[in-house]
């Protein structure tokens, strides 16, 4: 095989210029390749860094239909008591945590600095199976109301603020103003849950009106051997025996159970296996046309393959032969090709404006960084072996099968292909454009998916507004106080030069499907078990249509009289109206927030705004409208609201007012800090990276694709013509005009062309609609997607024949007749 | 060493079946060395072919060492041929990427001979051929004499008793051509039976026999 190898090696260096291109081919085919599985590998493949991780699960209050958000809720704290309490059985542990964030150093004198925050209980990390790098995990006693201020920060923060020192342990940290003792550093890149840069006990500081809200992440450990189905079956019974003990309506009928990782990537997997499919279809065509390559290698040397078998070369020996060069050249590809690898992949990250959002939340909380590591190494050892030995092993074959008489005697030089060649080589080729039409159209149809996602109004101004978050968390502890703070803030903004008006809400403009709100409108029947309609809440204060640029369409905007101790007032908008009040007026209507058996107020609606643009999850379930109140009411109503957005209406340039804005922030209170500070242009251009990067990608993939179609069409016909040329010299002697020798070339490349759109269109044809059975928000392929990437592709193949068209046409009777 | 009984060749046309060779019937002793002639067209060609086993498709009879290759099936002909049949090109065929050395070694490395073994018998062969000197030129390196003697040399390397030479002075100048045809005939002295085709009266001289061929008849042998 050394032997083998080594005149392999020769040759390949005596053709240069065959060997540049059947590199470069699949080195462009595993390369893309590579990259897009050392993506695929961290976001969807790599286990979470916890020990026998596939026993954790994340754990949801569930109703009647389990697989929907708008059916899922997060916990209660009362529930995670419950549960807690009474699921020894089936979890060796259970947590608990929340996000927040707290601002450091905010009584140092040094600017605060905002620190996103998880709040766990003092069993998280065990039940996770993760330990502190230095120091120690939370006692229970820690994890109790009063308890004294404990903090454990993360392996960053530990570089950053303390130099990595281990004496950091025991020093006093001053988050939102409150001391509080170091006890811990955890592992490099671990910031798991919500990207957290420090974790505190749970229950400190923790209010206790919040027991019914659904505000706590669960994670759990399944005991060895107990099963999804019987957890679920165990949790159903446990819920059942609850509801027996304490009946109330509320009371969840059972667990949602997903596997913790499944939580990562769920929603990301499709998109992420549509970009790798598309990755993988240009693979199959950098092979095709590798094999296409070697397959003419193998016709241009049969002369020599036919004296080796003369020479007693057996069948199998020059097999070896042969797929030693195919091995030889898929290993120089696959070097060759881990080296763009290394170059696309962080390429790849960095399409993505958030540098991973793309890629998955994972990516942030663990050590989740796309690199070439073992894996995608045996990936693309694989694809090398697929490519080298797959197809090389054809071109192989057809070698090993050459013709010794004609070795002896000559005779096969110069001749026409044979057919069995001449087929083998137009199924690759017309392979090849199938595969290429097939990622043309799926290109075609996210460029269009993508352009109505873009080009849909969001139905508030995005010019000329700055816009932050401020979060208020232990230092403003009451509704009374936050609602101050937030006022006292408002009119420090508003009297900065250059602000027209501000506004302050909750969540994000853009961000408007993270907040969902039960209710029950007036008159309408509620879904039953569960009790309630679900709807996107919107938050606001008076003003917010004039700083946001929202439309009112109908009533009035809330007052500074629609506080905490007004009268509970709602603003709803059209989908809203028209969904429970279809015809009708909606102001005056009443809505209840929450089950019509709950505690909460009704709100009567005074006005109705236009819709706006909505960045739906697919998860959510039925989510009917947005339902807007008072700020101050809902603070009133729920602590656990704490991060806040200020919009400002700037008569400036918006970034231009950055420092005067954390000044003014200052002034209100030192220890608060502004953070993901950018204009509303910027976060609206945030939206949506993931359909941007797999259009971005799938369109490289088809014009990738394009160019080697077409170069593999470009590679049969060239070597058609160059057997045939005799042909040629004596249909030109015979009185064949150059257009003549031109249709002959140009009109097998259409039967090529026809073929693999034949093929081509059907596969695409299926592989849209699978995609769109993965992927919902995916519109129908339409027939002019077809045509376009058809004329694309048309065009493209049109130029590969004109080549050696032309130069067919220019065949010199005397030259190609010559060795008669 | 070589019977062949009723040897027929035939192409089926559309206008009916061609005989390429008829009624072919001749013994060849070990230790011959017989020249094949006739005009273009006549059959010499196929019948090397059929002779040396790369053509399976014909009818007849034909026992090479007492073997019926007639009732081998395809990998026992291979084996065969293989084990007692030595090929010498009109173009040489030496492999362009391999020197002389590597080409010498080549029918070796393919009947699985160790690489000790291997290096003696070429070493053997370039020392008896007197290219000792050429063996690590590449055969774009090597006059046209210099290579056919290269490819007689590959032909003997794998010691054949039969070497059969498809006008192996063809593409030689009368020098060149008379040189390989004296080493021809030492090694026929030597006891390698010889079967050249050839057009060249003179180089048929150098053999014991003559058979003639035209119209895929024998006419004279």
């Amino acid at each position: 095989m050394l032997q083998d190898l080594r005149h392999a090696f020769r040759q390949l260096a005596k053709s240069p210029g065959f060997t540049a291109a059947a590199v470069l081919v699949l080195a462009l085919g595993i390369g893309v390749n590579t990259a897009i599985f050392s993506i695929v590998e961290a976001a969807l493949l790599r286990p979470l860094p916890f020990p026998e991780p596939d026993r954790l699960v994340r754990l949801h209050e569930a109703f009647d239909q389990p697989d929907t958000r708008a059916n899922t809720l997060n916990l209660s704290e009362l529930t995670v008591q419950q549960w807690r309490e009474h699921s020894g059985e089936i979890f060796t542990g259970f947590g608990a945590a929340t996000g927040t964030s707290l601002t450091l150093g905010a009584a140092t004198g040094t600017p605060p600095r905002y620190l996103p925050t998880a709040r766990v209980t003092a069993d998280f990390f065990t039940v996770l199976g993760v330990a502190p790098v230095l120091g120690r995990n939370f006692t229970a006693a820690e994890d109790k109301p009063g308890a004294a201020r404990t903090v454990i920060i993360g392996h960053d923060l530990w570089q950053r603020q303390f130099g990595g020192r281990s004496d950091a342990l025991g020093q006093v940290l001053l988050l939102d103003g409150t001391p509080h003792t170091v006890v811990g550093v955890m592992p490099p890149t671990f910031r798991h849950p919500y990207r957290a840069d420090i974790w505190v006990p749970l229950a400190a500081g923790f209010d206790a009106r919040a027991g019914r809200g659904h505000f706590l992440y669960g994670v759990a450990r399944l005991k060895p051997g107990v099963t999804a189905a019987a957890a679920d079956a165990a949790m159903r019974r446990i819920c059942a025996s609850l509801n027996a003990a304490a009946p109330d309506a509320s009371n969840p009928v059972r667990a949602y159970i997903r596997p913790l990782r499944e939580g990562f990537v769920a929603d990301l997997r499709p998109k992420l296996l549509a970009i790798y499919g598309a990755a993988l279809c240009a693979l199959l065509v950098a092979a095709a046309n590798f094999a296409g390559l070697l397959l003419a290698r193998a016709v241009e040397r049969e002369g020599e393959t036919a004296i080796r078998a003369a020479l007693g070369a057996s069948r199998r020996q020059l097999l070896r032969e042969s797929l030693a060069q195919s091995l030889l050249l898929a290993a120089l590809g696959t070097a060759a090709g881990l080296l763009i690898a290394t170059w696309f992949s962080p390429l790849l990250v960095a399409l993505s404006p958030e540098g991973s959002d793309a890629t998955g939340s994972a990516m942030r909380e663990f050590d989740h960084a796309v690199r070439l590591n073992l894996p995608v190494f045996g990936f693309a050892t694989g694809t090398l072996l697929l490519a080298g030995l797959g197809f090389g092993l054809l071109p192989a074959w057809r070698a090993s099968r050459a013709d010794l008489r004609s070795a002896m005697t000559g005779g096969g030089r110069g001749a026409t292909l044979d057919r069995g060649t001449r087929r083998l080589l137009g199924a690759l080729v017309v392979g090849e454009i199938a595969v290429a039409l097939m990622l043309l159209v799926g290109a075609g149809l996210l460029t269009g998916h993508f352009r109505t996602l873009v080009t849909q109004p969001w139905g508030f101004a995005t010019e000329n507004r700055l816009n932050f978050k401020v979060t208020l968390d232990q230092l403003y502890p009451t509704p009374e106080a936050r609602t101050q703070a937030l006022d006292k803030a408002l009119g420090e903004f508003r009297a900065v030069p250059g602000v027209r008006s501000a506004t302050v809400t909750l969540p994000h403009p853009v961000e408007a499907a993270r907040q969902l709100i039960s209710n029950n409108p007036a008159g309408a029947v509620p879904p039953e078990p569960r009790g309630f309609h679900l709807a996107y809440l919107r938050a606001t204060v008076p003003g917010y249509f004039a700083t946001t640029g929202e439309t009112l369409l109908r009533g009035r905007d809330f007052t500074t009289a629609d506080n905490a101790a007004g009268q509970h007032v709602c603003i709803v908008n059209e989908a809203f109206a028209r969904r429970y009040w279809p015809g009708k007026d909606a102001v005056g209507q009443l809505v209840k927030w929450g089950r019509l058996d709950g505690p909460r107020p009704w709100f009567t609606i005074v006005g109705v705004a236009a819709d706006t643009k909505i960045i739906e999850d697919p998860n959510d379930g039925e989510i009917n409208g947005t339902l807007h109140l008072p700020l101050a009411q809902v603070l009133a109503a729920s602590v656990t609201f704490n991060e806040f957005t200020f919009v400002l209406e700037t008569a400036v340039e918006p970034r231009s007012l950055e420092n005067t804005v954390r000044a003014a922030l200052a002034r209100v209170d030192p220890r608060l800090a502004a953070y993901e500070l950018s204009t509303m242009a910027e976060q609206v251009a945030l939206t949506r990276v993931t359909e941007r990067f797999a259009l971005t990608l799938i369109g490289l993939f088809g014009l990738l694709g394009l160019v080697l179609a077409a170069i593999g069409l470009y590679g049969l016909l060239a070597l058609q013509v160059t057997r045939r040329m005799r042909e040629f010299g004596i249909r030109a002697a015979l009185g064949s005009t150059a257009a003549g020798l031109i249709r002959l070339v140009a009109t097998q490349g259409a039967w090529l062309l026809t073929g693999g759109f034949v093929f081509g269109g059907a596969a695409a044809a299926i592989a849209v609609r699978i995609a769109r059975s993965q992927w919902p928000e995916l519109p129908a392929a339409s027939p002019l997607v077809f045509a376009l990437a058809g004329l694309v592709l048309a065009l493209a193949v049109s130029l590969a024949s004109w080549l050696p068209a032309r130069r067919a046409a220019r065949v010199d009777p005397i030259v190609a007749l010559r060795a008669e | 060493m070589i019977i062949l009984r009723n040897i027929e060749k035939v192409y089926p046309l559309k206008g009916g079946v061609f005989y390429a060779l008829r009624n072919i019937s001749l013994e060849i002793k070990e230790g011959e060395f017989v020249s094949i002639m006739g005009p273009s067209g006549s059959g010499k060609s196929t019948l090397l072919h059929i002779l040396g086993l790369h053509d399976s498709a014909w009818g007849g009879e034909y026992f090479l060492h007492g073997e019926a290759v007639h009732q081998l099936d395809k990998k026992k002909r291979f084996d065969l041929q293989k084990k007692h049949i030595g090929f010498v090109f009109q173009s040489y065929h030496l492999l362009d990427d391999l020197t002389v050395y590597e080409n010498l070694e080549i029918p070796l490395s393919y009947r699985d001979i160790a690489k000790k073994e291997r290096e003696s018998v070429v070493c053997d062969v370039l020392d008896k051929f007197g290219i000792v000197g050429k063996k690590d030129l590449y055969p774009s390196q090597l006059s046209g004499g210099q290579q056919q003697l290269v490819g007689v040399a590959r032909a003997l390397i794998a010691k054949p008793s039969l070497i059969l030479a498809d006008e192996p002075t063809g593409n030689l100048h009368s020098d060149q051509g008379r040189e390989i045809m004296r080493l021809f005939k030492q090694l026929n002295a030597e006891g390698t039976t010889i079967i050249q085709v050839t057009h060249s009266e003179e180089n048929a001289t150098y053999g014991s026999r003559i058979i003639r061929l035209a119209d895929g008849l024998i006419i004279s042998k």
